[in-house]
């Protein structure tokens, strides 16, 4: 009986997908328009050397503009994250909005929440405008780490607070918080010396098959060297290629590195993020208003998820920031095609893909911060440029973007392209 | 509130008439239209609130559908469960319909009337096809639009009525094989397979724009909302538009042109949502409403407002939306904090699904009818 069995499947509870139920389109979605990023340099001796955190952010601002075609005045905030520069860069960076053609009438908001901040610039952003109080924005991170990066970036602590059990615990440096998760869960110097070996190669690769020009903006810039007779000499130059990338790199390579925080431990410099310069920047529009403006739509910013971890094993963060935004989206991490998972050790982010029970074929697909560098306040929003573009070649739907953070916490965020 | 109880018959269909301001006609169904008899219901509205039947007809199969003439005041066309379409003139005093169309091969769930090209009316069925029809001129489809396939989705009408054009040959290819069930060629059985694959595409409403005489809007159990042009789709043998997955690939249910705005229209689904869309730019709806506990049924633009909705559900509810799609500074909408924005109003009357509904033209604006399988056609005001 055909007229019963219609009735009956129209009124049985849908069996669309939980996927297909996030991508469906509502005028209200946030949606991303553009993300791009400037090539990563090394810290203290690539490119960005004597570029500060405001020039590379106005160069990327100005290119962003210029790459959608928006009216500048159009934007309605721009949050930047960053950790280095004093407070944030709330001066430098505001500065750098206006220095790159964006009028005083754009408001700016500077954020620091450690290795996440670019995301939480992003996400800032998407708040906004599901709560009505933007309809475009640009969330960004920039970071000078060979100007900025240094003891003084921690902050003072009171006597009281270093004689806390639990609150000293965020004066860990980072590489002890990677040795911690190593031992911890048993992460063997092999294993991590074999991640990283991986993403070196996959960032090779992934740049010898020029899929990194799709993502990145050149900027141009100023050296300063000097030559033969000990004079300074500045020359211009443009920065459009990761300079970390090595070739060669296998796990029997990187075995010969020895420990760099304990002379008993696994992490060294070559199965950790580099330090480096550079930045990313996500436009973010109310899809209503990117329809209006007729502006291509990569994907829909669906949610985000941030959490606290103990601090001295900072690095589990993603392990616990990826299943909890999963569950709240009712997904299963084989929903998700392509996950961006920052590499700041190969301790931590071997952990945490082990944990969260994670095909290791689905993350980092280009490399990560080992291969090409890790400023820490653009990582967020650099992961978008990279996802997106990955997710774009490989006509693939659904992105996780996930970092641990610094002092105890892990964060993530759920995209899917359109 | 008025009411009127269609006692044995459960109401599939409800039109206020274009002539009068005190008939209605519903349209109905035995044994929930499962299997069984229909009748057609002309009720009239008394001064003193009394809803009293002026004439009904019974019919061998289920009515799903109805709609006035737009050109005589006394005609009503029926879409029935047998594939028919049957022309009444409610002033008879016979059973019978002045005129039977017979061409679909599966139920007929919607019919309407041109409101611009007042000559001719579309009909779509569960075979796939719409169909646009010519009463005056012909008893047979003067076009065939065909959703079920790809290449050829459109052909003349049958008939010595029939229009040459470039779909003709293909028609002509296509309907033997609609109706072949025979063993045939590998090839042949694999063309039947596909064919019976895509014949589930049913039509479950089909709608003239009440604008362009040539544009008629059609909702499909493959979730799309269709849009077709009977300049331009008969030579390309497409729709102008396709959204393939209007209501998350659950039926589309319904589609109702906006009075006010040409480019608008509104659909409703299995997906519990009603969606609003501009054919400017079919990417993604404007505005979605939800609300609504169980799939829409049907949805209809207020004649009187151009932000005012009304719809239908199997959730036993009709409900009465405001749309501010066409605000330019709309407050944006967070489900969190609003999961049922623009919701003005829910009618709780009906104690079965409520499958149709009508806005009156007549009078105090505001005035509505509904009917449903409770066997009960309630008149109530949408903004009191």
């Amino acid at each position: 009986m055909e007229r019963l069995s219609n009735i009956a499947s129209q009124v049985a509870p849908s069996n669309a997908s939980a996927v297909s139920k996030l991508a469906e389109k509502h005028p209200d979605d946030v949606v991303i328009v553009a993300a791009y990023r400037t090539a990563h340099t090394r810290g203290g001796k690539g490119k960005f050397k004597d570029t500060t955190s405001g020039e590379i952010l106005a160069g990327l601002l100005k290119g962003i503009v210029e790459k959608s075609g928006i009216d500048p005045a159009s934007i309605q905030d721009i949050v930047v994250g960053n950790v280095c520069n004093p407070g944030a860069g709330v001066n430098e960076h505001r500065a750098a909005q206006l220095y790159a053609g964006i009028p005083y009438t754009v408001p700016f908001q500077a954020l620091n929440r450690q290795c996440s901040s670019g995301l939480m610039a992003v996400n800032d952003i998407a708040n906004k405008i599901t709560a009505g109080q933007i309809d475009i924005g640009i969330g960004a991170g920039v970071e000078s780490m060979s100007q900025n990066y240094g003891p003084n970036v921690l902050g003072a602590q009171p006597a009281s607070f270093l004689e806390h059990p639990v609150a000293s615990k965020c004066l860990i440096p980072m590489g002890i918080t990677s040795e911690n998760v190593a031992e911890k869960y048993n992460v063997s110097r092999r294993a991590q010396d074999e991640f990283a070996a991986n993403s070196y190669q996959k960032a090779a690769k992934a740049q010898d098959a020029g899929l990194f020009k799709d993502e990145i903006l050149p900027i141009e810039t100023t050296i300063v060297e000097e030559d033969a007779e000990g004079n300074e000499k500045e020359t211009k130059v443009i920065v459009d290629t990761d300079e970390g990338i090595r070739r060669g790199v296998t796990a029997d390579s990187l075995a010969k590195v020895r420990p760099a925080f304990k002379a008993d431990g696994s992490t060294h410099a070559g199965n950790a993020s580099q330090v480096s310069d550079g930045a990313g920047a996500v436009l973010l529009m109310r899809r209503s208003t990117a329809e209006k403006l007729g502006k291509p739509i990569l994907a829909k910013y669906v949610h985000a998820k941030v959490v606290g971890v103990p601090p001295e094993i900072m690095g589990i963060g993603p392990a616990v920031a990826i299943p909890a935004l999963l569950k709240d989206l009712g997904l299963t991490v084989d929903d998700v095609d392509v996950y961006e998972i920052n590499e700041a050790f190969a301790s931590q982010a071997l952990y945490s893909v082990r944990s969260a029970g994670i095909d290791i074929n689905r993350v980092n697909p280009k490399g990560g911060a080992i291969a090409f560098g890790h400023p820490l306040g653009a990582t967020g929003a650099r992961q978008f440029a990279t996802l997106l573009t990955e997710l774009k070649r490989t006509k693939k739907k659904v992105g996780v973007t996930s970092m641990c953070i610094g002092t105890g916490m892990g964060a993530a965020s759920l995209v899917i392209a359109e | 509130m008025l009411k009127f109880r269609t006692s044995g018959f459960s109401g599939y269909s409800v039109a206020y008439s274009p002539f009068y301001d005190s008939k209605i006609a519903v349209a109905t169904a035995a044994n929930f239209g499962l299997v069984g008899n229909g009748r057609l219901y002309v009720l009239d509205i008394g001064g003193d609130g009394v809803i009293r039947p002026q004439a009904q007809f019974d019919t061998q199969d289920g009515l799903f559908g109805l709609s006035w003439s737009e050109s005589h005041e006394n005609h009503i066309i029926t879409a029935n469960g047998d594939g028919s379409l049957k022309l009444f003139d409610i002033t008879t005093k016979q059973q019978f319909p002045l005129q039977v169309y017979h061409e679909h091969s599966r139920e007929v769930f919607s019919v309407n009337w041109n409101m611009k090209d007042k000559t001719i009316f579309c009909s779509g069925s569960w075979d796939g096809t719409i169909k646009v029809w010519s009463p005056g001129h012909c008893s047979n489809s003067v076009m065939t639009f065909n959703a079920n396939i790809n290449q050829t989705n459109i052909g003349p009408g049958t008939g010595p009525c029939a229009v040459d054009g470039p779909g003709a040959a293909a028609m002509a290819a296509t309907v033997p094989l609609l109706r072949s069930e025979g063993a045939g060629t590998p090839q042949q059985q694999q063309q039947q397979q596909a064919l019976r694959k895509s014949a589930a595409n049913c039509v479950y409403s089909a709608k003239f724009s009440p604008y362009e005489p040539t544009i008629i809007a059609s909702t499909h159990s493959d979730s799309s909302l269709k849009v077709w042009d009977t300049r331009q789709s008969a030579g390309s043998g497409h729709p102008v538009l396709s959204i393939p997955e209007a209501h998350l690939g659950g039926d589309c249910l319904s589609v109702d042109w906006n009075k006010y705005r040409p480019t608008v229209l509104a659909t409703s689904g299995v997906d519990k949502a009603i969606k609003i869309w501009d054919t400017r730019n079919a990417r993604s709806p404007i505005n979605d409403l939800r609300g609504h506990e169980y799939a829409v049924r049907s949805v209809s633009w207020s004649p009187h407002s151009g932000d005012t909705l009304l719809s239908t559900s199997y959730d036993m509810t009709a409900r009465v939306w405001r749309d501010t799609s066409a605000s330019p500074n709309q407050a944006p909408h967070n489900p969190r904090f609003n999961p049922t924005k623009g919701l003005q109003k829910v009618f709780g009357a009906h104690t079965e699904f409520v499958f149709d509904c009508d806005w009156s033209m007549w009078g105090q604006p505001g005035w509505v009818a509904t009917t449903g399988w409770d066997e009960m056609v309630y008149i109530w005001h949408a903004e009191s």
